[in-house]
């Protein structure tokens, strides 16, 4: 009997470390260009808890409101609070996220976003250091070769002051949990 | 596979794509899906703080006893605002019967940033209505833009779309009227 639990806890045990393991994966290594027109890397916001959604702004059919939702637990925060941490918004479609576009994109959710895009090689390193996984489809009608849709995963990704992964939430996850998971990570 | 087909496939597959969601449902997540939703039975509809575009109380109570196409949009989601014209035209075509438009702006500038929207899309027919606390995502459950809740006139939400609509087509006319009537709703939308 005693052999068959310590088995099960084993069991468990052995299944916790390998979802560990899988989230270790995930470095949060970057190096792109801010909606200013400045090049940053994970270091430029070093010592500031990072908040980090993936996406891209011409979404055809319907758009998340996750970067919404990040928005209001931004501004939920006490100021001592948000002055601790960087909303990063990375499109995962640099070609027609253009530092200009996100410059008029980012600053309707809130001024103290930071939109972040590259070239294809620079966004493709950083999707592969947060393991986020995107689909780029072919334009349905060749003769609007800009209207082409872009699948991806959506998870809020929360990043601990150096850059490392703490923890990511789902995309319906609400201002609410998004303002817990902040309070946590501020706590290191 | 036309495009709405290709959402709808992708987001009921589990784990994927709504041409800019990749869903990876956790437990008791449900991934959205695209198009007209018809529910078996009314649902009710939670209150919310809406104003008017000199910030006044404009809850959606008051319009109890009237059928109400309630649309979400944001000036950052295009397909809100590509929707939006026909949403105005939508305004006269069904007033006579009866049904009121509601496109309810969850933009953080909230009536400013609406009224500029309005200008740039030559509105004429549609009021500025703003979410003032920014909640209309959650309180509705509606984790994507646009979608819009049809209301039927005790105030219980029948129906929503998610994603774009031509609402002065055929197809829209049809379902604002039948909300109109209180009577069944098609369950195609087209």
């Amino acid at each position: 009997m005693r052999a068959s639990l310590l088995a099960v806890v084993g069991l468990f045990f052995s299944l916790f470390v390998s979802l560990a393991n899988a989230e270790e994966g995930i470095s949060g290594q970057f190096h792109l260009i801010d909606h200013r027109g400045q090049s940053v890397e994970t270091a430029t916001y070093q010592g500031k808890i990072r908040v980090v959604v993936f996406g891209y702004t011409h979404c055809p059919d319907i758009c998340p409101t996750a970067l919404m939702s990040v928005a209001e637990a931004f501004a939920s925060l006490t100021p001592g609070e948000a002055a601790q941490v960087v909303p990063l918004f990375v499109t995962v479609d640099p070609r027609r996220d253009t530092v200009a576009h996100l410059s008029a994109y980012v600053p309707l959710f809130d001024p103290g976003f930071v939109g972040l895009t590259g070239t294809q090689e620079m966004v493709d390193a950083t999707i592969k250091a947060f393991k986020v996984r995107v689909q780029i489809h072919p334009p349905e009608d060749p003769n609007q070769p800009d209207f082409y849709p872009v699948d991806h995963s959506t998870s809020i990704f929360i990043m601990d002051r150096n850059g490392g992964f703490i923890t990511k939430l789902g995309y319906r996850a609400g201002e609410e949990a998004i303002v817990t998971a902040l309070r946590e990570a501020l706590k290191s | 596979m036309n495009r709405r087909t290709f959402l709808v496939r992708g987001l009921m597959g589990g784990g994927i794509a709504a041409g800019s969601l990749l869903v990876i449902p956790g437990p008791g997540v449900a991934a959205p899906r695209t198009g007209l939703v018809v529910h078996d039975s009314p649902r009710p509809v939670m209150a919310l703080d809406v104003r008017d575009k000199e910030g006044n109380a404009a809850g959606l109570g008051a319009l109890i006893g009237q059928a109400v196409v309630l649309n979400l949009w944001a000036s950052w989601c295009q397909p809100c605002v590509t929707e939006l014209p026909s949403l105005d035209r939508l305004v006269p075509l069904v007033a006579p019967d009866g049904v009121i438009v509601v496109a309810l702006c969850l933009d953080r500038s909230g009536a400013i940033g609406a009224a500029k929207t309005y200008t740039r899309l030559g509105i004429k027919n549609l009021a500025i209505f703003v979410d003032h606390d920014r909640k209309a995502g959650e309180v509705f459950d509606a984790p994507a833009l646009p979608t819009t809740l049809l209301i039927n006139r005790a105030g219980a939400e029948v129906a929503r779309m998610i994603g774009p609509a031509e609402w002065d087509g055929d197809a829209g006319l049809r379902l604002a009227k039948a909300l109109a009537k209180g009577g069944t709703l098609p369950r195609d939308f087209g």
